[in-house]
């Protein structure tokens, strides 16, 4: 999906550089991590990050876990997009890991809307979902003529 | 192994070699048992790319019955090893019998670097079909420990909390929610103890 937005102009880091921030980490147990980019709460732009062709950039983390012969199970995930110089000035997107609070009150799945701590339930979706947004040609992104009401 | 040749993971050959199609790559490994482990792990991450069929073959220190096999095989990528056994005069019979390899799909030829001169020493016209020659990271996929210490140290520094809290809170199933804690773990190498949530 990287590789595809890559050689259709939606993604500008290089195919080598993709391989270079995709990480995988297996931990006892089954579970892992595949990990997209440089943890970055700061949100600092020279950490590792993937970015697209109208200069937003990105990263994520998703946990995983496999028992046995089981279906990979989705445990948790983030995915950050920024805009710099735009107001919200990121997007995230959690996945709380599976608990009974959560669950209950429908917060497992939730964006947070620029910022930590303001967050809205959102639909559950799984990581390729929210790959295709992030790459989307239309959605998350910002016009080039931006509203009064936006700035 | 430093022997100037850039590096390159298995995911990121498969793909290279599924783009290009005739294209003809040599992954240098380190001896005859990682020889085995690239070429399982390319077939397979191949098998994830591509709708048609991933050859793997043997060369049995026989150029002759290597080139009907490539004949043989199907029209998908080749991924062919077993060069370590061959001798300049097989090289040079291999290089004879050249035209017998050509094939649409790309062909990789998985190898030690000792192998890899002796190709360039005796079979000079096989060599000029080499587009690229890589040295193999088995490990590129994987997190680095400067990478997953830098995750960790992110994550102390931003909820204000040690490794050992984390784990002792995980342990009396009162770690929050968030997927952050879910990474937390697994970079300790303590995955087991999401099941206690």
């Amino acid at each position: 999906m990287l590789i595809d937005a890559h050689n259709h102009g939606l993604l500008k880091t290089s195919i080598a550089r993709i391989h270079q921030l995709l990480k995988l980490e297996q931990a006892a147990a089954g579970y892992a991590e595949i990990t997209g980019g440089a943890r970055n709460f700061k949100r600092l732009r020279e950490l590792p990050h993937f970015e697209r062709d109208d200069g937003a950039w990105f990263d994520f983390a998703i946990t995983v876990a496999q028992k046995g012969r089981q279906p990979l199970e989705l445990v948790a995930y983030d995915f950050e997009i920024r805009f710099d110089g735009k107001n919200p000035a990121f997007v995230r997107f959690d996945l709380n890991k599976p608990g009974h609070q959560n669950e209950a009150e429908g917060v497992r799945s939730h964006l947070h809307p620029g910022a930590d701590d303001l967050s809205v339930p959102s639909p559950f979706m799984s990581p390729g979902e929210i790959l295709t947004l992030l790459l989307h040609e239309r959605f998350l992104r910002w016009p080039d003529k931006v509203r009064a009401t936006s700035a | 192994m430093n022997v100037g040749l850039r590096s390159i993971g298995t995911a990121e050959l498969a793909l290279r070699a599924s783009n290009r199609p005739g294209a003809w790559f040599v992954l240098i490994v380190a001896d005859v048992l990682a020889v085995r482990e690239a070429v399982r792990e390319l077939v397979t991450e191949l098998g994830y790319l591509s709708e048609q069929e991933v050859s793997s073959l043997e060369t049995q220190s026989a150029p002759e019955a290597l080139a009907a096999a490539f004949e043989q095989c199907p029209p998908g990528v080749v991924v062919t090893h077993g060069f370590e056994s061959f001798s300049s005069q097989t090289w040079q019979d291999m290089d004879l019998l050249r035209s017998r390899y050509r094939r649409d799909a790309s062909v990789i030829m998985v190898m030690t670097l000792a192998s890899m001169d002796l190709l360039m020493q005796n079979a000079p016209n096989l060599a000029s079909w080499i587009g690229n020659a890589w040295q193999w990271d088995e490990h590129a996929h994987e997190l680095s420990n400067p990478e997953r210490e830098q995750r960790l140290q992110a994550l102390r520094e931003q909820f204000g909390l040690s490794d050992q809290e984390v784990i002792a809170q995980a342990e009396q199933g009162q770690l929050p929610m968030d997927p952050e804690y879910a990474e937390w773990l697994v970079l300790l190498g303590k995955g087991a103890l999401l099941d206690h949530e």
